[in-house]
């Protein structure tokens, strides 16, 4: 899991003083694709490595496909959302 | 699980999907049935009777899973539905809820989630059948 960022908390609170929302479009996207890779890799090593199997190399490429789906979209994301001028 | 095993119908387009949920609550003790569409649920359903189905809203063809949730309603009342869907949209909870889903569920979800609402079906299940 990723360190906190610094001034993570300060963000969370600028964005629930400025009311900053996201388009319900871009939701929906996010709720699509992460949302159902999360729940595929949750599955996959659910129904595995829980119960003290190992996970099994054709599963750990399926694991390793739903990362890179990710982060394609967000760089898909990204791509056309971001300000031209940068960071906020 | 104690006694007769509990029939889970497991529907999404995924094939993944159904693969994984299936081996998932095989270990679980449930016997297991699954369906890549909603026409082919309705079907199966039909000649199976499951006591539980899981159901995925948004099927890519043929009938949506808010639609086999209304013809399991209808030809198999007995047979408990939760949805399971990325989608929030209020309407589509309000919708499922209406037509007779029992719990609606958002991706991404745990194993361990998915797993405490259907064993939680099923014991009402059991409940009930005492």
């Amino acid at each position: 899991m990723a360190n906190p960022l610094p001034h993570e908390q300060e963000i969370y609170e600028k964005i629930k003083k400025e009311n900053i929302t996201i388009h319900p479009l871009i939701w929906e996207l996010i709720e699509h694709h992460i949302s159902n890779d999360i729940y595929m890799i949750n599955l996959i090593i659910g129904s595995t490595v829980l119960d003290g199997e190992q996970l099994s190399a054709e599963n750990a490429k399926k694991v390793l496909n739903h990362c890179r789906t990710i982060n394609e979209f967000v760089e898909k994301l990204d791509k056309i959302t971001r300000p031209k001028s940068g960071n906020v | 699980m104690a006694g007769k095993k509990i029939k889970l119908l497991v529907v999404d387009d995924e094939k993944d999907i159904c693969n994984f949920v299936k081996l998932l609550f095989k270990k679980e003790g449930f016997l297991v049935y699954s369906a890549l569409s909603g026409v082919k649920a309705v079907q199966l359903a039909k000649k199976v009777k499951p006591q539980v189905a899981l159901l995925d809203v948004h099927l890519k063809t043929g009938i949506t899973g808010l639609e086999v949730l209304k013809q399991l309603r209808e030809s198999l009342p007995s047979c408990r539905c939760v949805m399971v869907t990325w989608d929030k949209a209020q309407e589509k909870i309000k919708e499922a809820k209406a037509l007779g889903a029992v719990s609606y569920l958002t991706k991404p979800l745990t194993t361990n989630q998915l797993i405490k609402v259907v064993e939680r079906v099923t014991k009402n299940i059991e409940r009930e059948n005492k």
